[in-house]
């Protein structure tokens, strides 16, 4: 049998340590088949909009309506129509302006108003033929806005001449 | 080689012949016995995320639409301003058939050690929490703006990985 063994050159040694190792092998791939790790990964970014929460809450409302402009091709942003219906239930304002947070990333806005987005806060400022807000009336602005395709389209913190509006999605 | 050596090689095979012999004859024999059976064991581990959506927001907006893998669940979320808070419901589904148990949540100590501390992450989920076969639990993971606050911090932003570790339940 030495004989045999040595012709056939078996390291029994060798083959015992391999056997140990696939056993082991065995139980770890045995052992993580049956754990599992999930994982969150959240992002949270400060965007602080000072003007948007310094107003105070007025008696105001505002509803408004988006629909996507199908006519606009972008492979990276959608373009809505928003209308904005904004009443004022508060004191009769002059030199009226109306201005609301958008998704920071928003774009190309477009209004036939004067206008302005700077970090995702748009001013609207009254026409020269359309001075005065008054009390009880309606304000309705439309506009075009350019919002990234990954990100929800809302408008927030809705305020007429520095007072927040009661602000709702139709 | 001496006699001796021989004969033992003689009786060797004659030996080995026989247990052949033996083997081949019983497998001959029993070739007419044969029950055809299968039985299977199916064991099914999986553990993955089901859903993820927005909840609660105050002083939030999402910056991108949370979405999911089976082992990965995603959101980025802006604060506005001190006092915010936004909240994501994760749903966990366990679809094998064995029970699993959370054995750990990682990952919200470091987060909320690092800069800016102004951003505090938290889970509802907690150790030892049972998740049996078939079974779906729902999470919420909660980002704060504390409105202790009083300054914007230089950092803004801030990324967090939470790891929910499950095993097979005991």
């Amino acid at each position: 049998m030495r004989k045999i063994r040595r012709k056939m050159n078996i390291n029994y040694k060798l083959i015992t340590i391999i056997i140990i190792a696939l056993f082991l092998i065995g139980i770890s791939i045995g052992y993580s088949y049956l754990q599992t790790q999930l994982k969150i990964q959240g992002k949270a970014t400060i965007t602080y909009q000072e003007k948007s929460v310094s107003y105070p809450k007025g008696s105001s409302t505002c509803t408004y309506k988006f629909e996507k402009d199908s006519s606009q091709n972008n492979s990276e942003y959608t373009t809505y129509n928003v209308t904005l219906n904004v009443v004022n239930n508060d004191e009769e304002v002059n030199l009226w302006k109306i201005d609301f947070s958008v998704p920071e990333s928003s774009k190309n806005i477009w209004c036939n108003y004067n206008y302005s987005q700077n970090n995702g806060r748009v001013t609207i400022n009254y026409k020269s033929e359309n001075v005065t807000f008054s009390k009880g009336s309606t304000q309705t602005i439309n506009f075009k806005i350019d919002v990234k395709k990954d990100v929800n389209f809302t408008i927030k913190n809705l305020a007429l001449n520095g007072l927040l509006t009661d602000l709702n999605a139709l | 080689m001496s006699k001796r050596e021989n004969n033992k090689s003689i009786l060797l095979i004659i030996l080995l012949l026989l247990i052949v012999g033996m083997a081949v004859g019983y497998a001959a024999l029993s070739q007419a016995l044969v029950i055809n059976g299968t039985a299977t064991i199916t064991t099914q581990w999986n553990i993955e995320f089901s859903n993820i959506t927005e909840g609660k927001m105050i002083g939030a907006e999402t910056a991108t639409n949370p979405s999911y893998t089976a082992t990965t669940a995603t959101f980025n979320v802006n604060l506005l301003y001190p006092g915010a808070t936004a909240e994501y419901k994760l749903s966990v589904a366990n679809k094998g058939n064995i029970d699993a148990v959370l054995v750990s949540v990682d990952g919200i100590d470091t987060a909320n050690a690092a800069e800016p501390k102004d951003i505090v992450y938290s889970i509802n989920a907690v150790a030892n929490d049972k998740l049996t076969a078939g079974s779906t639990k729902d999470y919420i993971v909660t980002v704060t703006w504390p409105s202790s606050s009083t300054q914007v911090p230089t950092t803004k932003s801030k990324v967090a990985t939470i790891t929910l570790n499950y095993q097979q339940a005991d």
